[in-house]
């Protein structure tokens, strides 16, 4: 079990090392540079900047001292926002990001398993056709779309809840941005749910149960939710990064001061330090987070090995 | 009902957390609680007190005066006092100096106020503006503003940040501590008036060199204005508190100013619909007219000093025609655009200076004086002359800003020109870096940017068409246009510089390497219980003039 | 999120579509007739698809002509405006037909790049095995770590002036999930008799992929494509919010949406009309997707 784990850790380091190099890269090949403004600069003013930074130097010198920063790290300072370096930024920004994404994570997991079960259990029923036009609605209207309805509706009209802001966190200011996120999230989760627990339900263990006379209740909770509840692990793992890196729309409509902000910024505007800090962050993240459901799963299914 | 309670309460009862198969089910607990449990301090929600909250479309890049390219502009007002500030009719009011003086146009003296101090109580001396100009100057400082210092003539700046001069070289002075000197390269009777740009703000030197990446923050910010730097939480808000050692602190009426960088318009609408905002960056066009009738007192749409200019790109063919690039000019109906299109108090745009800083009396024979149906005519005879026709059109492309505003201006331009001469437009949208970058390569034909006149002098517009200046991308290169900006500067008395300025902008509407499209307006909501807010030419905004009355 | 939910949601499909005899295609097309949402679906989003070609035929506008006397105009069937204007004073009714096109072109062609490829990959990792195997799910992994919002804005900073090109290279980006499935329905066809006899006659490894390997990974894979296509029209309607979207006076439902978010108080019209079409076809997509699945997996009846 631990030399499966550090075999992971292991592995993840190329991985990383593959994906800064290549985002490192791409970024050089979008036109454009941070430096680029409307306005003209002398060339000499503007060969005075590049050398500050290092760009006069071949792109394989930039990208060694780099990784070399990096091993030390330091992800270098931010063109974008100039009085902060890139792992102040990240500081500050992650904490809100992974404070909202973490809510919406909760919040979509208990929903949607929940829903997710309701409609199983009554499938083919009213029920089932609410919940689930519900969920495919919160998984199709686009976020920016609702976002401005909810506050409209309960920020401008009926004043109960902030236009916007973040203010630390205060839930006030977390209620109309969770729920934009969550829509789309709680949506998947549930169909997901129903589908599987479906198919648990139709499974011969069940049947004998069933046949027993056992209460539909202790069947569900005691035999079908577990194995029913095993597809969704795959899901969460990287869906929980996603939902953690922050989302541009939300933040921008609601003025929070998370990630996705960044991160848009940064690659808009050239930030190259800022652009590949990020993707590491979100590269290691992801790495991480499959590992743990790898670990799980092997937790759960006994049929699974750490081969 | 019955049933969905009780899987809910099994839901919990269930135990499974005991089980090691919901690890992954654990961490997200843990890390919720941990992420729950950072102990926030409680912030009221609504502006309290005489607090001023404020739009600021973006996120200030820097709070240094020398590094700012433009997006942090009334924070920086609002922190740092230069040597003259702006009123609101453009005129040059005393700030830091009391008053200044210069005999020959190239010398200027500043005596400086006695009483003013900085944040941390340190009197303002002549030396912080020497050390703060050379700072703007160096090559090696983080500096993309030290151009400024070059194109306002000061002696050697140019070559200075250029890196072939040391900074020390510069044309300033302190001849006793409030006594502030400065040296030009030649005469130059509009010195004064470029002063207010917020560039050649001062900076307090012990705090910039004891704390090199640090000195912006608020926990060692050090500045001379009506308000310090008190909290910077970046992409959510700046907050200012007054400085209790500014030297005119009595008439400083607020307790706080906030300023939210929201880019969006609606959201900032919506804000200020809250109650969350009390002056607005900008307005969301769709929802003006609706404002304009429903809260007028609360809408402002004065125009300032900003021309929405069209550039062609007279490097390479087809529009290396000067005659192609008139006909372009004149097909366009301003009128229709700044009425019809637009309809938020623009104004017809004809020369390079905004109309409400100088009003030149043009020629009747300046395209400017003839009637739409006139230039269209004369329009679509160039046109012809170039070669191009029904059959044959002229095909273009406008490359563009991807932004929600430029795109129903541009839309109109390219309608306009089709139905006036018959050119297929193309239009590009792209996003602000890749433009400016194919603005910098000369990569396009058509291209549409702003024309600031940063201050109240025309030769800030003009000068942007200079040989030597950083502004023309177009190819624009014309020593006589350059002679003529050079005696402009140079002369005492504002009717001969304007009839100088005259000639300049007919020389250049000869060659037409840009056309002025119209006038731009500031646009802004401006909550009723804010008092002393006046419109203002180039666009100030001092918070310390305002006040919040009890409401 | 939309793309880690839609790979959850296809593993856990993937295990049940036990590969059968010859009549599973009859079958499944008789179930895929009974399931009624799908088979409404199918003749909704055949009747849109009419609508976006045929309606800027049937209205005297141009999807580009501003009229600046008619801004912001409500629908009326006098003016022939039956979906009302833009902010430019441009026809609805036809842009949202332009737009329409454009949104599902954009949402096939990135569809149809991602099959393409992740079919093939997957295929081949799967049924060669060994070590490319091991380094083919190596470089998926890589992918799949990238923040995805990344690679597309570079890849519009770089193909900026082409906008079908962008789809492509979306396309070409978001194959990874496609691939894990194709490969682990191919390593559980390896095994199956009909594929090791090929072996006994020693075909070419190339041609029992695409002879045998392929044909019967289909189903899967149609099943995959219902659910990138509505994903492949919210990402452009994602990029339209960031400014980034189709270059203007073409249009997509994505940018119809997002000016319509921001005049939704002023020009109602201006948010339904997209709105409801692009939501219309996405659901049509997921029921279809639906009936595919549950026609292709009789498990769940």
């Amino acid at each position: 079990m631990l030399s499966f784990i550090l075999r992971r850790i292991l592995e993840a380091i190329p991985t990383l090392l593959i994906l800064i190099t290549i985002s490192f890269f791409l970024i050089r090949f979008a036109p454009g540079s941070p430096f680029t403004t409307e306005r003209k600069m002398p060339p000499e003013v503007l060969a005075n900047i590049e050398a500050k930074y290092g760009f006069d130097k071949p792109l394989y010198e930039q990208y060694w001292s780099y990784i070399s920063g990096l091993a030390q790290g330091d992800l270098g300072p931010s063109f974008v926002y100039k009085d902060y370096s890139v792992s102040e930024l990240v500081a500050t920004a992650f904490p809100v990001s992974l404070k909202i994404g973490l809510t919406v994570f909760v919040v979509s997991v208990v929903l949607g398993v929940f829903l997710g079960i309701l409609a199983a259990l009554y499938q083919n029923t009213w029920a089932d056709y609410t919940i689930m036009s519900f969920s495919v609605a919160g998984i199709v209207i686009p976020s920016y779309v609702v976002a401005p309805l909810l506050i409209l509706l309960f920020a401008i009209y009926l004043k109960w809840l902030p236009a916007g802001g973040w203010n630390d966190g205060g839930w006030q200011y977390m209620l109309l941005p969770v729920v934009a996120m969550a829509k789309g999230f709680t949506g998947y989760i549930a169909r997901i749910m129903r589908g599987s627990m479906i198919e648990v339900l139709n499974q011969d263990f069940i049947r004998t149960a069933r046949a027993k006379g056992l209460p539909t209740r202790t069947i569900m909770l005691r035999h079908a939710l577990r194995p029913a509840m095993m597809p969704l692990a795959s899901v969460l793992g990287p869906a929980m990064v996603g939902v953690i890196t922050g989302s541009v729309v939300i933040e921008n409509i609601f003025g929070i001061p998370g990630m996705g902000q960044l991160f848009v910024n940064g690659a808009l505007n050239r930030d190259y330090s800022m652009v590949l800090g990020l993707t590491i962050l979100v590269g290691a993240l992801t790495i991480a987070f499959n590992a743990i459901v790898d670990i799980a799963y092997a937790y759960i299914d006994p049929k699974i090995r750490y081969s | 009902m019955d049933r969905i309670t009780l899987i809910y309460r099994n839901f919990i009862r269930l135990g499974w957390l005991k089980d090691i198969r919901v690890l992954p089910a654990y961490v997200v607990i843990l890390l919720f609680v941990s992420a729950c449990s950072d102990p926030g301090t409680e912030r009221p929600g609504q502006p309290s007190g005489k607090q001023l909250v404020r739009g600021n479309s973006t996120e200030p890049n820097t709070l240094d005066p020398a590094a700012q390219p433009g997006q942090g502009v009334y924070i920086l007002w609002d922190m740092y006092e230069g040597l003259v500030q702006s009123g609101p009719d453009g005129s040059v009011q005393p700030a830091a100096a009391e008053r200044w003086e210069s005999e020959d146009f190239e010398v200027y003296t500043f005596h400086l106020r006695k009483n003013a101090r900085w944040s941390n109580g340190d009197p303002v001396t002549a030396e912080d503006f020497v050390y703060s100009w050379r700072r703007l100057a160096s090559p090696e400082s983080p500096d993309r503003q030290g151009w400024f210092l070059g194109s306002i003539k000061v002696k050697n700046a140019r070559q200075i940040t250029e890196g072939k001069l040391p900074p020390e070289q510069l044309g300033v002075a302190a001849l006793d501590s409030h006594t502030f000197q400065v040296t030009l390269e030649q005469p130059s009777a509009i010195f004064v008036d470029s002063l207010t740009h917020y560039a050649l703000l001062p900076v307090h030197r012990a705090t910039v060199e004891g704390h090199p990446d640090l000195w912006t923050r608020p926990r060692y910010h050090v500045s001379n204005g009506a308000f310090r730097l008190e909290e910077w939480s970046v992409n959510e808000r700046v907050m200012l508190v007054p400085n209790e050692h500014y030297w005119d602190r009595e008439n400083v009426h607020l307790d706080s100013v906030v300023f939210l960088p929201i880019s969006s318009l609606t959201a900032e609408f919506n804000r200020y619909r809250a109650g969350d905002l009390h002056i607005t960056q900008s307005i969301p066009p769709a929802q003006f007219d609706r404002l304009r009738t429903s809260v007028p007192a609360e809408v402002r749409a004065p125009l300032v000093t900003a021309t929405f200019m069209l550039d062609f790109n007279g490097k390479q063919p087809p529009l290396d025609d000067s005659n192609l690039r008139k006909a372009l000019a004149y097909a366009i109906d301003r009128d229709t655009m700044t009425s019809n299109v637009l309809g938020r108090g623009e104004r017809p745009a004809y020369t390079l200076t905004p109309a409400t800083m100088r009003a030149y009396e043009l020629p009747d024979s300046h395209w400017s004086q003839w009637s739409q149906q006139e230039r269209e005519r004369v329009a679509l005879r160039l046109y012809r002359e170039a070669g191009y026709s029904i059959a044959q059109p002229l095909k273009l492309e406008i490359k563009y800003p991807a932004d929600e505003a430029a795109r129903a201006k541009v839309g109109a331009i390219a309608a306009m020109w089709k139905r006036v001469l018959g050119i297929e437009t193309k239009l590009t949208h792209l996003e602000q870096n890749v433009l400016d970058d194919h603005l910098l390569r000369s990569n396009y034909q058509v291209a549409t940017w702003n024309l600031f006149a940063e201050f109240n002098e025309p030769y800030s517009a003009l000068s942007v068409m200079l040989s030597e200046s950083a502004g023309p991308v177009n190819g624009y290169r014309d020593s006589n246009y350059d002679q003529l900006l050079a005696q402009a500067m140079q002369a005492a008395d504002t009717t001969a510089r304007n009839a100088i300025y005259l000639q300049a902008e007919l020389r250049f509407s000869e060659d037409m390497r840009a056309t002025p499209v119209y006038q731009l307006t500031d646009r802004k909501l401006v909550k009723p219980f804010v008092s002393g807010y006046s419109d203002h030419l180039l666009g100030f905004i001092y918070s310390k003039d305002l006040s919040i009355i009890d409401h | 999120m939309l793309a880690t939910a839609r790979k959850g949601l296809v593993e856990s499909l993937q295990n049940n579509l036990e590969v059968e005899g010859r009549s599973l295609w009859q079958d499944a097309w008789r179930r895929f007739l009974n399931n009624r949402a799908a088979i409404a679906s199918l003749f909704v989003l055949g009747f849109i698809a009419l609508f976006v070609l045929v309606a800027p035929m049937l209205s005297s506008y141009a999807y580009d002509e501003p009229d600046w006397g008619a801004m912001h105009a409500p629908p009326s069937w006098e003016s022939g405006h039956y979906f009302g204007t833009d902010a430019l004073g441009r026809d609805l009714f036809v842009r949202a037909a332009l737009g329409g096109r454009i949104s599902l072109l954009v949402g096939i062609l990135g569809t149809l790049v991602a099959v393409l490829i992740g079919t093939a990959y997957g295929a081949i990792a799967g049924y060669i095995g060994g070590n490319l195997d091991r380094l083919m799910m190596r470089w998926v992994e890589i992918l799949d770590s990238m923040p995805f919002m990344f690679f597309v804005i570079v890849l519009v900073t770089i193909f900026g002036r082409n906008f079908l090109l962008i789809f492509v290279a979306i396309g070409a980006v978001s194959w990874t999930g496609m691939a894990r499935v194709v490969r682990g329905q191919t390593l559980s066809l390896k095994n199956k008799e009909f594929v090791e006899a090929t072996h006994v006659y020693g075909l070419p490894r190339l041609q029992v992929i695409s002879r045998h390997i392929v044909p019967n990974v289909l189903g899967l894979v149609a099943i995959y494509a219902t659910i990138l296509v509505p994903g492949m029209i919210l990402f452009e309607s994602f990029l339209s919010f960031l400014g980034l979207g189709v270059q203007e006076p073409m249009t997509s439902w994505g940018a119809l949406l997002n000016e319509g978010a921001q005049t939704m108080e002023v020009a109602v019209w201006q948010l339904v009309v997209p709105a409801t079409m692009m939501v219309t076809t996405l659901f049509c997509f997921n029921f279809i997707g639906d009936g595919l699945r549950d026609a292709l997996d009789p498990k769940d009846r």
